[in-house]
């Protein structure tokens, strides 16, 4: 009965199968000295994971922080924020931060109590500051939570307006842009660090980045998206002065162009439309008609002149790095880092 | 350890059976009735595999874990109890039909059917059909077709069943079933329950020891079927299916959740049979409806967002017997669809398709058949194509809404041919080729929601495809190699149009092909009896601009089932194996191939005519595998069932 060999067989090939398997080797290689760029990836249908990358894109190491600690963060990897030797990881659908050497990204210490929708982190004083959405579903929840960083606990919190998203310290006050969460906003948010005490100031919807310069905070408002059932509305670049807490200038965007990244290097603010990058200088009142450069960005930065871009592809493979020169006016040859790379840092 | 475990179980029973081989086994799905007449007679160049009752008691009650076990299709399920959908052939989650009592219900809003919204006790037999079969059953039968079938016994009977079970994880099944009949009535009723805590155990050093969390599900699910004989050549017959489902979507290793997710089904068809001499009819009159609600946090239960949509169907088939080995026949469906959602602009469309089935048995040994089918779409979305307008204009320099898309295309013309041939009494060929298609769903077509706009220009997905099979059937062993070839284009994908907007656009092209391996063996002796069921598949789904694998399609697949039946006892044991699964198109991330291995024991504690009170021990994961269901979640541990089926 020669089928019963052949399933005989069939049984026994798949158990060589099954014992063949190897594990995905990710060799561990040191983390370097000299100046490197920390790419962080929100994930999507896999986690979210951080990648070590050499300024000249020479050098790729992805999913770092998975091979140093043998762990996943889990979605969405939101932000990382650096402060003296440690780097802060903030993923929201978890609710923690995971505090890490700087360096090696061994890690320290993980929050995981009274955050509820992380975003980003902020220092002053010996303490964090993290923006959280709290419970999405709900407008009036939202919080910036205190961590004690001695300790890596939350000690206090302040109830602010809906959706704080990226924040910025100026003296012993924190800026807070409103992008609304889930729902849409249009404020900033100045808490005074001494006393907790929240005022908020009225932008155009969808306020996110946010580049101190001077005493002035430059924030891009992305205007709300046609999707919305609000209807869609005009973005533009506000002008803050910290000084006195008022808008200075307001410079609009027509309707139907929405800005998403804002850098700011040398008098020039580059900012994103779709899939241009636009070069501002601060000192003008008038938005420039031409692009610097386009393509797909899903995360900026800028560095001696060069910009810095990653782009998320289809959130389901690998996205890139590459670099724009603004001096050449060419673009690098780009890197394969992890899924859905979203924000860049140097250190 | 196991493998070895495994490798003796199989071979030990088979080779000591080699010398005692006899011709007195009975092929038990042959007894199978099939009203279904496109299954019976007009899919003979077609691998159909039957699962009869006696299968659908003895699994479990989900049509996910079913299949899993008992085929090589890849289902996608997003934890235990939560949305689960199947990969057919290595085609994507919207390219298998389900097929109710011979309409398919795939949802209208996304074009799938959930795996785990349908219990299969409720049926008296479920069968899993190969390959496309757009001709006879419509939008998405491309991989293949499942289809849910309930017969009408019209003769004195009066039969009750009762299964209950208890098991890990806070799990309890209960499914009653009562048919009653005369010569000119039949009635039968299933109540279906499954409640579950599914708080397993995560396994593994990366899970930490962690537990499903917020994987509660309890479903219930209603099936009626009445039946009236007028005369010798009128009947009607009612067919109505209810499942409601109330889950909480379990968190994973990535994120965690707590949301809840509840969604209703109902079916309900009404038909007019009539035959005379050598003319049928059935028309028929259906009205299927869906409805979900999600519930971001299961606390806050007013703020949801849902999506709901009706379909009115209108069917009349004809079919008209030439003589003995040539009938044909038609069937002309007509369908008002509409639906809505908090995401989904309100929409309503008509559609009509006329097909015509032609059926000859040339001689004893060659069959063919001939099918054609034309489909005619229109929708009315007014007020869509407005906002649509005013999209385009907005991002007219970003995305291109017309780059692929051709109007007139949007009704397309289907075709089938299939020849069956049979060599010898044991060897025979079948042949099929056929052009298949999937309509965009309302949600390709009216989203309007977080994160996307829809695509209202969007034209069907079109698919080509062709297949042998070698059957050999000798003495009990029925084993068959099938190879396939699938060629799919205007995939509708969503892709980012910018940072904030996703839309979908008719453009992946992909090709499938591979190859399948089925055995069935039956043997018995004196009071024994011994089935082995096996399968093997071989699957390539590549992407023609990429040149990769698609994710979550394993490359092999292998199921094995084997029953020894000893008088009053049955042992059985469950095997699935497959390959790895790529999780990023790129192919940066997979999961590991897993085996899965379950045991059981069912006793008759008692026997007497009509009468059984069956005992059932059942463990599954027996090894404890460590594997994960998708990306972040792991499976459940080991766990037991205890399982009692009365039938009076």
């Amino acid at each position: 009965m020669k089928i019963t060999r052949i399933l005989l067989s069939l049984i026994t090939v798949t158990s060589l199968f099954v014992s063949c398997q190897s594990d995905d080797d990710n060799s561990l290689i040191e983390p370097v000295s000299e100046e490197r760029i920390i790419v962080s990836h929100e994930g999507a249908s896999v986690s979210g994971s951080t990648s070590i990358i050499s300024l000249d894109l020479k050098t790729v190491n992805n999913k770092f922080y998975d091979t140093v600690n043998e762990e996943e963060l889990g979605v969405f990897q939101q932000s990382i924020g650096f402060n003296d030797d440690k780097a802060y990881i903030v993923v929201d659908n978890q609710n923690t931060i995971t505090v890490v050497d700087k360096v090696s990204f061994k890690k320290q210490a993980s929050i995981t109590e009274k955050l509820k929708t992380p975003r980003y982190i902020a220092f002053a004083n010996g303490k964090g500051y993290v923006t959280n959405w709290g419970d999405t579903s709900l407008a009036t929840d939202d919080f910036i939570a205190v961590i004690d960083l001695a300790s890596n606990t939350v000690e206090s919190t302040i109830a602010v307006a809906e959706g704080p998203e990226q924040s910025v310290i100026k003296g012993n006050k924190l800026y807070v842009s409103h992008k609304g969460g889930f729902g849409i906003n249009n404020r900033v948010s100045v808490i005074d660090l001494s006393t907790s005490n929240v005022k908020e100031i009225e932008t155009l919807f969808l306020p996110d980045e946010m580049v101190l310069v001077g005493d002035d905070l430059w924030v891009s408002c992305e205007g709300t998206p046609v999707w919305r059932p609000e209807g869609e509305s005009i973005g533009g670049l506000i002008k803050i002065d910290t000084t006195t807490d008022e808008i200075t200038s307001s410079i609009e965007f027509p309707l139907g162009q929405h800005t998403s990244q804002m850098v700011f290097e040398n008098g020039n603010i580059y900012y994103t439309v779709s899939n241009e990058i636009f070069e501002f200088a601060i000192t003008e009142t008038t938005l420039p008609t031409t692009a610097v450069t386009e393509g797909a960005i899903n995360g900026m930065a800028i560095r001696d002149g060069i910009i810095y871009v990653v782009d998320a592809k289809d959130f389901a493979s690998g996205g890139t790095l590459n670099t724009y020169d603004l001096n050449e006016e060419k673009w690098g040859t780009p890197v394969t880092v992890g899924v859905a790379p979203a924000k860049i840092y140097f250190q | 350890m196991r493998k070895i475990i495994i490798t003796i179980l199989v071979g030990v029973f088979l080779y000591g059976l080699k010398s005692n081989a006899q011709s007195d086994s009975i092929h038990y799905l042959n007894e199978v009735r099939l009203s279904d007449v496109k299954l019976r007679d007009y899919s003979k160049g077609n691998l159909v595999t039957i699962l009869s009752d006696s299968i659908l008691k003895a699994n479990q009650p989900s049509l996910t874990e079913l299949l899993r076990l008992n085929s090589t299709i890849f289902l996608k399920e997003n934890g235990i109890g939560g949305t689960s959908t199947a990969s057919f052939r290595g085609t994507n989650a919207s390219h298998t039909a389900v097929v109710w009592n011979g309409l398919n219900i795939n949802s209208q809003l996304n074009g799938q059917t959930d795996f785990n919204t349908i219990s299969v006790r409720n049926y008296d037999n479920i069968a899993i059909r190969s390959g496309g079969g757009g001709v006879a059953y419509g939008s998405g039968a491309i991989g293949g077709s499942i289809h849910l079938n309930s017969e009408f016994k019209f003769k004195k009977h009066l039969e009750q069943r009762l299964i209950t079970s208890i098991g890990s994880f806070r799990t309890t099944t209960t499914n009653y079933k009562i048919s009653y009949g005369t010569n000119k009535l039949y009635a039968s009723l299933g109540v279906d329950y499954i409640d579950s805590k599914n708080n397993h155990k995560y396994l593994g050093r990366r899970a930490k020891g962690k537990k499903n969390e917020n994987g509660e599900f309890l479903n219930y699910n209603l099936n009626l079927n009445l039946g009236y004989l007028i005369n010798t050549s009128n009947a009607l017959k009612f067919f109505q299916n209810t499942y409601i489902g109330k889950r909480n979507f379990s968190g994973s290793l990535l994120s965690p959740s707590d949301d809840s997710y509840r969604d209703n089904n109902t079916r309900s068809m009404i038909q007019w049979n009539y035959f005379r001499n050598n003319f049928t009819s059935i028309l028929s009159l259906a009205y299927l409806y869906e409805k979900y609600r999600f519930f971001p946090n299961k606390e806050e239960l007013d703020n949801f967002s849902f999506g709901k949509s009706s379909n009115l169907i209108f069917k009349y088939d004809v079919n008209y017997k030439f003589s003995n080995d040539i009938q044909l026949k038609s069937i002309f469906q007509y369908e008002d669809v509409r639906g809505k959602g908090s995401d989904i602009n309100a929409e309503r469309f008509k559609r009509a398709s006329v097909a015509l089935l032609f059926s000859h048995q040339i001689n004893k040994r060659l069959h063919y058949g001939l099918n054609v089918r034309q489909e005619i779409n229109d929708s009315e979305n007014f007020s869509f194509k407005e906002f649509k307008n005013s999209v385009e204009e907005t991002y007219k320099d970003v995305i291109n809404f017309n780059a692929t898309t051709e109007l007139t295309n949007n009704n397309p013309f289907l075709f089938s041919v299939d020849v069956n041939y049979a060599f010898t009494n044991f060897y025979s060929l079948k042949f099929n080729a056929s052009k298949n298609f999937r309509t965009p769903t309302f949600n390709d077509l009216y989203w309007n929601g977080p994160g996307g706009i829809g695509n209202s220009l969007l034209q069907s997905e079109k698919s080509i495809q062709a297949e042998i099979s070698n059957r050999f059937n000798y003495k009990g062993i029925d084993f068959g190699i099938t190879g396939y070839f699938i060629k799919s284009k205007d995939l509708i994908v969503w892709e980012p149009i910018s940072s904030t907007i996703w839309s979908p656009i008719n453009v992946t092209k992909v090709y499938n092909y591979g190859f399948e391996a089925n055995l069935d063996y039956i043997y018995k002796w004196k009071k024994n009896a011994i089935n082995l069921t096996s399968n093997y598949s071989y699957t390539v789904s590549e992407n023609q601009e990429t040149k990769k694998q698609l994710i979550f399609v394993p490359l092999q697949t292998i199921t094995s089932n084997l029953v020894f039946r000893h008088k009053k006892m049955n042992v059985f044991y469950q095997f699935r194996w497959n390959d790895d699964l790529f999780v990023t198109r790129d192919h940066s991330q997979k999961l590991k191939g897993y085996d899965v291995s379950n045991i059981g024991i069912n006793y008759d504690l008692y026997n007497y005519k009509k009468t059984t009170y069956n005992l059932g021990l059942l463990a599954n994961n027996i090894y404890n595998e460590i594997y994960q269901l998708t990306v972040g979640r792991p499976a459940p541990n080991r766990n037991y069932q205890i399982r009692l089926i009365l039938k009076f």
